[in-house]
């Protein structure tokens, strides 16, 4: 049996090895916190797992609207614990070309070698009795290894702009595009649809589905637009204080004007509170059925659990555009299909709360929406202003 | 005609005017046509049921402005249109001064979508609304769309064409004389 340490071995020379006497088998990497396998077919590689309990395939291809999540998570049911097993059954399903599952295979292994390769210690063991898949692509040890080796020299790079997969992404209030506007690849948009404030860089890259590298190359270049922060937990993002100064603001407001201090209650709940008159009538009788209560539209709602959970839109490796269908994070080995993420309605309105700003300061008068909290001092000769000043643009 | 570059520092009273409505019903149009400035539009393309409509679509707002004067300028917020983005409605509607309903009126399914939209913000905020039935110059559109919508006498209804200044003009006087009389309304009556 084939065994080692990586510090005795480096994995591309005990690849060269498997490679050049064409073995096939599984080639288990052991180190801490780590189980990676490396499946060989006649010495190509066929599968790589960074993490041997979790089959990455499934996310991509989710993500990418080539299968749905139900198909994934019943055949993670039906093979549980058997990575090779998990992935020649996502191959079959979808009817997807080979030629584009052959495509995100290839990510998939890439992404898989390259997080291997970032090891400085672990074991390795190399069993020509596993099981390795006997479809899907081969790719010779030299395209896997040249790949993984350029994206190790760019992670450098990359690394520098995002600290740990810990940091908190946040973007930024005031974006630095000032006048000139800010123009955003499809690819980068996806990638801002996802950070909220909350949510770390592994979290984002487990949303997407498309591996660290991928996605942190997208996270560097929005840091480096100057779009987005990645602070670590401990630090407070430019984003977190906006909003904590204007949580502060507003509780300052609110006492101003009632006397007294209403805590937990938004803004548009107080205003519904308040109103007093309507100028819309109950239609005589409604065709289709009718929606629910005006009040479940609040921003700050739950949703039901009638209510279909809203599908974050992921990106696809190769065009960047949004597919369809929901956001599987990579899916676990395990008897219980993994429970949907929770919609965060405060996220939401805290993100768009956050874009509004962004608005104001991007295109018109800096702090423009901030004085438009209230219009409480209408007048007849502010009206007849505006009125003139309308008829006369 | 030429563009105005926003004013870094403005200090004017703004006064603010929400453009919501239906999907493609023409908000984003609407402010385009009229507004001084490069209209901030945070579009999205469109990957779903809605694909065929159109290619692009409001996902947080559109922000607009018109100068009045030295000290005064109208900023014009555009709703996004598909209700799962509602959760900006809200967040738009705050100190609005009035709104505008934007319906196409050759969509029939528009008007439904109006009549949610509707009851969110007149449940929100009691301020005064017009209704602008865009891509129709149908003298009876309007009396249509009040019966379907079910408005009472005093909700203004009024057709235009959102890629007409003057049409879009006529919009927004429409609302600022509704707005108008609100206040003459809300007055005591002299003795």
């Amino acid at each position: 049996m084939l065994q080692g340490t990586l510090s005795d071995f480096s994995l591309p020379d005990v690849f060269s090895l498997l490679a050049l006497t064409k073995k096939s088998g599984a080639l288990t990497i052991t180190a801490d916190g780590t189980d990676g396998r490396v499946f060989f077919r006649d010495g190509l590689i066929c599968l790589a797992l960074s993490d041997a309990k979790r089959v990455p395939l499934g996310a991509r291809l989710v993500s990418a609207g080539l299968v749905d999540a139900g198909q994934v998570r019943a055949a993670v049911q039906e093979h549980t614990g058997d990575s090779v097993a998990v992935t020649e059954a996502l191959m079959t399903l979808g009817k997807v070309e080979e030629r584009v599952l052959g495509v995100y295979l290839r990510e998939q292994i890439i992404d898989a070698v390259f997080e291997l390769m970032r090891l400085d210690d672990g074991k390795f063991q190399f069993d020509a009795a596993a099981k390795a898949p006997q479809r899907g692509v081969g790719l010779s040890v030299v395209e896997v290894v040249g790949e993984a080796t350029r994206r190790l020299e760019e992670w450098q790079a990359i690394h520098r702009r995002i600290a740990s997969s810990s940091a908190v992404l946040a973007m930024v209030p005031s974006a630095a595009g000032g006048r000139e506007g800010v123009s955003l690849t499809a690819e980068q948009w996806e990638m801002l649809s996802l950070i909220d404030g909350r949510r770390t860089v592994s979290d984002v890259v487990e949303l997407t589905g498309r591996g660290e590298f991928a996605t942190c190359r997208v996270i560097g270049d929005l840091v480096t637009a100057g779009l987005v922060q990645a602070k670590e937990p401990s630090e407070q993002t430019d984003l977190a204080k906006l909003i904590a100064a204007r949580e502060a603001l507003r509780a300052l407001e609110d006492v101003e004007r009632t006397g007294r201090i209403t805590p937990g209650l938004s803004s548009a709940a107080q205003l519904t509170a308040g109103a007093s008159q309507t100028r819309w009538v109950e239609p005589p009788k409604a065709p289709e059925p009718q929606p629910a209560p005006p009040v479940t539209r609040m921003p700050s709602r739950t949703r039901t659990a009638e209510e279909p959970s809203e599908p974050t839109p992921l990106p696809t490796p190769a065009s960047g555009t949004t597919t369809q269908d929901a956001a599987a994070p990579e899916v676990a080995h395990s008897e219980e299909p993994p429970a949907p993420e929770a919609p965060l309605d405060v996220d939401r309105t805290q993100v768009a709360r956050e874009l509004a700003s962004l608005g104001a300061d991007d295109v018109a008068a800096p702090g423009a929406p901030a004085d438009l909290a209230r219009d409480g001092d209408l007048s007849k000769g502010l009206l007849l202003r505006l009125i003139d000043g309308v008829k006369g643009a | 005609m030429a563009k105005a570059v926003a004013r870094k520092g403005d200090t004017r009273r703004p006064a603010k005017i929400v453009v919501t409505g239906p999907f493609g019903a023409g908000k984003t149009s609407l402010i385009q046509t009229i507004s001084e400035i490069e209209v901030l539009s945070t579009e999205k393309s469109v990957s779903d049921r809605d694909a065929g409509a159109k290619a692009g679509t409001t996902v947080a707002m559109d922000f607009g402005r018109l100068s009045i004067d030295d000290e005064l300028a109208l900023y014009l917020f555009g709703t996004p249109g598909q209700q799962r983005f509602d959760f900006m409605w809200g967040i738009l509607a705050e100190g609005m001064l009035g709104f505008v309903v934007m319906i196409d009126a050759t969509q029939d399914a528009s008007f439904d979508e109006a009549a949610d939209i509707l009851r969110f913000f007149s449940d929100v905020a009691s301020v005064p609304f017009v209704v602008a039935l865009n891509k129709t110059a149908d003298a009876d559109a309007p009396a249509r769309a009040r019966r379907r919508l079910a408005l009472v006498d005093d909700v203004r209804v009024i057709t235009c064409d959102a890629l007409d200044r003057a049409s879009v003009k006529a919009v927004l006087l429409e609302l600022l004389y509704a707005v108008l009389d609100d206040i003459a309304a809300q007055e005591p009556a002299a003795v």
